[in-house]
């Protein structure tokens, strides 16, 4: 098709540098078709893990920010040890959980920053920016002893957090209460930012089950009062679980506002979490590994692990001869883009940046080649 | 340089109302003064116009004191100074560009128009804010030449510019509504039109003379902001010479602003009439310079974008009719 008229949109991801663009074509203000190139270049996110010296490790460690590797060494450890029927300690599930949560409240952080990015919103990028800076710097004080993808190990962790983390933790969970109770405001008032998300980009409960929407995503279509996170699942059975109550509604379900609040929710929600899990560490026995039992089953499998931004899908094969595992991860984010056409179709021009935006494009960035 | 120097003269001579002869060192100290008033302008209005990123530090405990709060604010003022030199890298990004040249001088050198203080009265035209105004509405080409410059028709280009000549309408609409109501085109008159008191007290500003002036006055600011947005929307990476005419518009635009609608140089205490050193003058135009952009940083980081719907229903189902219609009352009114 030959067309004269285009309009492009740059999605920035959260680091703030890495760009995708999409070329959209409108027929009288309302988009026909979409185009991008984002297929041509993805890649699996691929790890091995060793079962000898028992420590995971990225093929390509330079591709990735080692924050940003916290949920996929997580994933590909959690499928094996429940393929495997492996044992892990209830300290070492603690700990697991504590940094998920963390790993929530740094995705959420970051979707703010794009969002703000993409309605240039100085002030919230800033507040969303601080967040998400210190969730880093808080991670960092983990990873500078011991980066992720050798913490996390079949049948527990490898080291226990480090001296006065949790009371530094206790000390910053006031500052992210303080950025979340503003992002609540503006989305709760009648404010310019609440009404450009409100009634954009709608995804009906149908829709989001036939194009394979998860996480948040999902959750924002559903017309529900209160459901469950899908990393609380994780949790050790001493922590008390609460449902995330969806008590405060402005314009349609599945719009763009929908997405926005339930991400606000959920911060809230992981910070209680964070709250209840640091103080049950201070309670448990510190053991942190089990030594794992392989036993005869397929040494080829498919795995789904529920992440804070939708599922991620897993591939794991054991190599025969020796004790390694590699894996091949896709987020489920490709599933929304691969629909994306059906999503925006006869949306209006304006309206679907902030669509995208809200959708979240964020994890696609390790898939992208660097 | 000298030959230039008696040109000027005999022009502004020519075109003096008051008849009286400018001085050489008189003309000199205002040029440097204009220069150095220039340099702080851009300054400030550097740290709305480009696309600085917002400074965070790097450290887990961010309790946002006063004092890391004011840090961060004039971190964030110098942080866009040095975004010269990392555009010059760029070999696209500080390639030579004529027209953005040609339209940053021409901007720059309008504001030899715009009186500093009551001795450095400017060029004194009748017609210098018709002609300010020509060229504010001008500067909407060199923004056409800037987005055709991409390949093929995007819907960007029509939306942009769409955008950007409504802005540039509202914002000539507005500020001619203060001419208009004093019958006059010469900047140098509207600021001694503002030197009378109202009602013995008050300051005769633009802003504070009638409601319409005052509606007129917000409106301009809020378009004003607008069009930093827009200024803001286009590139990631600015071009050198594309910043430097958006810091000319810009600070043309507020000059402009604080001439028509506040007073410029005049103090709210005394009377226009009373002697005021050059100091002090000068002072009082950059305190509402200062607060001005204050002001303009404080929404601008409020406030989001509006989408292209938003914006073009409320400029022309709201804004420009009001606008209309207060014109028509201020002739209505000014025709005793």
């Amino acid at each position: 098709m030959n067309h004269i008229i285009s309009d492009k949109f740059i999605f920035t991801f959260r680091d703030r540098k890495t760009q995708v663009s999409f070329k959209m074509y409108p027929v009288d203000n309302r988009i026909q078709t979409i185009e991008h190139d984002i297929f041509e270049n993805i890649q699996d996110i691929r790890i091995i893990t060793e079962c000898q010296p028992e420590q995971p490790t990225l093929p390509y460690p330079n591709q990735f920010n080692s924050f940003e590797t916290l949920e996929i060494c997580l994933a590909q450890v959690s499928a094996i040890e429940s393929h495997y029927g492996c044992q892990v300690p209830e300290y070492a599930r603690l700990v697991r959980s504590l940094l998920l949560n963390l790993y929530l409240l740094l995705n959420h952080f970051n979707f703010f920053t794009s969002l703000a990015e993409t309605i240039q919103l100085p002030k919230l990028l800033e507040k969303s920016l601080i967040g998400s800076q210190m969730v880093q710097s808080l991670l960092s004080d983990i990873s500078r002893h011991k980066t992720f993808d050798k913490l996390f190990v079949i049948g527990g962790i490898t080291a226990d957090l480090p001296t006065g983390f949790i009371e530094n933790l206790q000390l910053t969970i006031i500052n992210f209460e303080k950025i979340r109770k503003y992002i609540e405001r503006r989305l709760s008032h009648r404010s310019l930012f609440s009404d450009l998300l409100e009634n954009i980009g709608i995804v009906n409960t149908e829709k989001a089950a036939t194009i394979g929407f998860s996480g948040p995503n999902y959750h924002a279509s559903s017309p529900q009062s209160e459901y469950t996170p899908d990393i609380d699942k994780y949790l050790p059975i001493s922590i008390q679980r609460s449902p995330v109550k969806v008590d405060f509604s402005k314009g349609t379900i599945g719009d763009a506002w929908h997405r926005t609040w339930l991400r606000q929710l959920e911060i809230g929600h992981a910070i209680d979490s964070i709250i209840n899990i640091s103080a049950a560490l201070l309670k448990t026995d510190i053991k942190l590994v089990v030594q794992p039992h392989f036993s005869d089953r397929d040494s080829e499998f498919s795995a789904s692990y529920s992440g804070v931004e939708g599922i991620i899908d897993s591939k794991i094969v054991k190599s025969s001869h020796h004790y390694d595992f590699s894996g091949k991860h896709r987020h489920s984010i490709l599933n929304v883009l691969r629909h994306l056409e059906s999503i925006l179709k006869d949306a209006r021009l304006s309206s679907a940046k902030i669509t995208l935006a809200s959708l979240n494009l964020n994890p696609l960035i390790n898939h992208l080649p660097r | 340089m000298k030959g230039i120097l008696t040109y000027y003269l005999q022009i502004h001579e020519i075109t003096s109302s008051s008849g009286c002869v400018i001085h050489l060192n008189v003309l000199l100290s205002q040029i440097v003064t204009t220069f150095g008033l220039l340099i702080f302008l851009s300054l400030l209005i550097s740290a709305i116009t480009l696309r600085s990123d917002i400074y965070i530090p790097h450290s887990r405990q961010h309790k946002l004191s006063l004092f890391k709060k004011s840090k961060s604010f004039w971190r964030h003022y110098l942080q866009s100074i040095p975004s010269f030199h990392s555009t010059a890298n760029n070999s696209e990004s500080s390639s030579f560009n004529i027209p953005f040249l040609i339209a940053t001088l021409i901007n720059f050198s309008l504001l030899i128009f715009f009186p500093m203080n009551r001795q450095f009265t400017g060029i004194k035209t009748d017609y210098s804010y018709l002609v300010v105004a020509l060229f504010i509405l001008l500067n909407f080409i060199i923004f056409l030449m800037d987005s055709s410059s991409q390949k093929g028709i995007t819907v960007e280009f029509y939306r942009d510019n769409r955008e950007f000549f409504s802005t540039i309408l509202i914002i000539i609409t507005a500020a001619s509504s203060v001419s208009l109501s004093l019958h006059t085109m010469s900047v140098h008159k509207i600021i001694q039109y503002q030197q009378e008191r109202l009602f013995y007290f008050l300051p005769a500003w633009g802003s504070l003379r009638s409601l319409p002036l005052f509606l007129n006055s917000i409106v301009f600011l809020a378009y004003l902001i607008l069009i930093i947005q827009q200024f803001n929307a286009t590139d990631r990476h600015p071009h050198l010479f594309k910043s430097l005419w958006k810091f000319s518009y810009l600070v043309l635009l507020i000059m402009i602003y604080m001439y028509l609608f506040w007073g410029a140089y005049l103090s709210p205490f005394s009377s226009g009439f009373e002697p005021v050193s050059t100091i002090v003058s000068i002072f009082w135009l950059i305190l509402k310079v200062i607060v001005i952009l204050l002001l303009i940083r404080y929404i601008y980081r409020r406030i989001p974008r509006l989408v292209e719907e938003q914006f073009l229903k409320i400029t022309y189902t709201f804004v420009f009719p009001f606008q209309i219609l207060s014109t028509f009352l201020l002739i209505l009114q000014t025709l005793n």
